[in-house]
């Protein structure tokens, strides 16, 4: 079966509806905030960052957190899209060290991630997690796979947050 | 004797024979009670003129295995459990003592029996046993649980792809970016090949086979791992040793259970050494008993993990290696199959120094042999 085929039994689905012709319906263009996606799995980093840019956002990407660090150190970006589990380096280490760093800990994180107890990020298990007071909790979380509305929704707000 | 000795001596008889916390009984030849004490007749009731086996426990005929009748013919001191009835009808456990009682001409002609109720210990012993059985399934069940939280784990990232590769493929045709519809097939074909992966090693994983548990040699499944790795391990510059504890006694143990369990964690040592900074990873497998307890260790000197890593080690479809080189099954398998043996994983690990696995198999938790096949 084709492609073309395919298309015809890939109907839209509840959160796959949202494909704006222009990136600027959403976005006007002074609004480009720039959104770092971080995760090891390629599919995942080419379907945020697509859709982040249909939705009027820049990206750049990284598939393990020491190209991540890298990647803020040169442009510092406006929102971090992170996963928990990455080989080598986890996606809690990673966000540690952002938010121990005096330069990067501003930026919102959102963690993005398959993991089903998101639950275990938040109150009494973070900390236990995070034993040092000064790292605060994630800004948002998003399970995978992520519902499009809701994940431009967090997005937008976790940067008006920041922003202000 | 004078009179004075004579009167402590029937003092003696009257109160310390009665009185002691100890069930007292003399048996004749003919296995009939010819002297019991009081305590004795408080828990067994009216013993006079009756045999052992009435009393002891309600039993009409001489026991099969009767420690009265051992004692009778080799003279030796036994000391031995055995289950009876109360007066009032209730199962008692009691440790009793049997010793010869010899005349001037050193013939036996009595057995004194002497005994204690231990029914409360036994009884203890038996619920002792029961949570032990319990907290085995009870751990088993948990593993069920951890593994289905790690299946959802695993089809969600897959999910989370062909969802990425709808959207895609979708968006590069309302645009027209043929680029962007190839990228969107490329990720759904990629993906549905993922899960095709994933749910074949699954349903091997689930479907398990029956534990085939037969007295081993414990190093064997040990020296078989060790052969099948070296030669592929020395190729990637990582050296396999083996250290094994000579002469382990049999235990009853899945062979092949083991050998899965150790072939994962040799691969995860040497893929471990492969990933650190250094040129040459040496891994170490090796065997020994300690307190009865048996332990096989897979010591590498390779990345490590860092604690976040140790913490999800067997909480998910959890792997560290790069996408599609890993499905993160093999210490959930290792872990179930070793958990089947009553036995439990133990990790110790410091980041870039390395990790040692180590299974640890308490004997006495150790399964049941299985029935030979039909």
């Amino acid at each position: 079966m084709g492609w073309l085929e395919y298309s015809r039994f890939a109907t839209p689905s509840r959160d796959i509806v949202a494909i704006p012709r222009q990136a600027e319906e959403c976005m006007g263009a002074d609004k480009s905030y720039s959104v770092l996606v971080v995760d090891d799995e390629p599919d995942v980093v080419t379907y945020l960052t697509t859709l982040l840019e249909d939705h009027g956002y820049r990206t750049r990407s990284a598939g393990d957190a020491d190209s991540a660090i890298s990647e803020m150190r040169a442009r510092t970006p406006d929102l971090i899209c992170v996963d928990i589990m990455m080989p080598r380096r986890s996606g809690l280490s990673l966000y540690h060290q952002v938010k121990t760093d005096p330069g990067l800990k501003d930026i919102p994180i959102i963690v993005v991630s398959a993991f089903s107890r998101l639950e275990d990020f938040t109150g009494h298990r973070f900390r236990r997690l995070f034993p040092d007071e000064s790292v605060p909790e994630p800004t948002d979380f998003i399970e995978k796979p992520v519902n499009v509305e809701h994940f431009l929704e967090t997005v937008e707000r976790a940067l008006s947050a920041g922003g202000q | 004797m004078t009179p004075h000795k004579k009167k402590i001596s029937e003092w003696l008889h009257a109160h310390l024979f009665h009185q002691v916390p100890v069930d007292i009984a003399v048996i004749d030849s003919s296995y009939r009670i010819i002297e019991a004490n009081q305590t004795f007749e408080r828990h067994y009731g009216e013993w006079r003129g009756r045999h052992c086996y009435q009393v002891y426990k309600g039993k009409q005929d001489r026991c099969e295995d009767c420690g009265a009748a051992e004692t009778f013919s080799d003279g030796r001191v036994q000391l031995r459990e055995e289950e009876g009835v109360s007066k009032d009808g209730r199962k008692v456990y009691y440790m009793v003592h049997i010793a010869p009682l010899r005349d001037p001409e050193e013939e036996i002609r009595y057995v004194i029996e002497m005994s204690t109720d231990v029914t409360r210990m036994h009884l203890l012993q038996e619920q002792l046993r029961e949570t032990e059985r319990e907290k085995l399934e009870a751990e088993r069940l948990a593993a069920v649980g951890q593994t289905v939280a790690g299946l959802a784990h695993g089809i969600k990232n897959v999910l989370m792809g062909l969802e990425g590769g709808m959207y895609v493929l979708r968006s590069g045709i309302q645009k027209q970016d043929q680029r962007r519809i190839e990228r969107g097939w490329q990720m759904l074909d990629g993906n549905v090949s993922r899960i095709t992966t994933f749910v074949r090693e699954f349903l091997d994983f689930a479907r398990g086979r029956e534990p085939h548990v037969q007295l081993i040699d414990p190093n064997e499944p040990a020296r078989q791992v060790y052969v099948l790795f070296k030669d592929a391990a020395a190729k990637t510059g990582v050296s396999l040793e083996l250290d094994l504890q000579e002469q382990l006694r049999e235990a009853p143990m899945d062979g092949e259970g083991i050998h899965t369990c150790l072939a994962n964690l040799v691969s995860n040592a040497v893929d471990a050494c492969l990933m650190s900074t250094r040129a040459r990873g040496r891994v170490v497998l090796s065997t020994r008993e300690e307190d009865g307890t048996l332990f096989y260790e897979v010591e590498d000197d390779g990345m490590g993990m860092d604690c976040e890593v140790k913490q999800k080690l067997f909480t998910s479809f959890f792997s560290t290696k790069p996408s599609g080189e890993g499905t993160g099954l093999g210490l959930l398998v290792t872990r179930r199959i070793v958990q089947e043996h009553g036995g439990q994983v133990a990790i110790e690990s410091t980041e870039g120094r390395g990790s040692t696995f180590r299974l640890e198999f308490p004997r006495d938790r150790l399964p049941a042999i299985s029935p030979p096949e039909s």
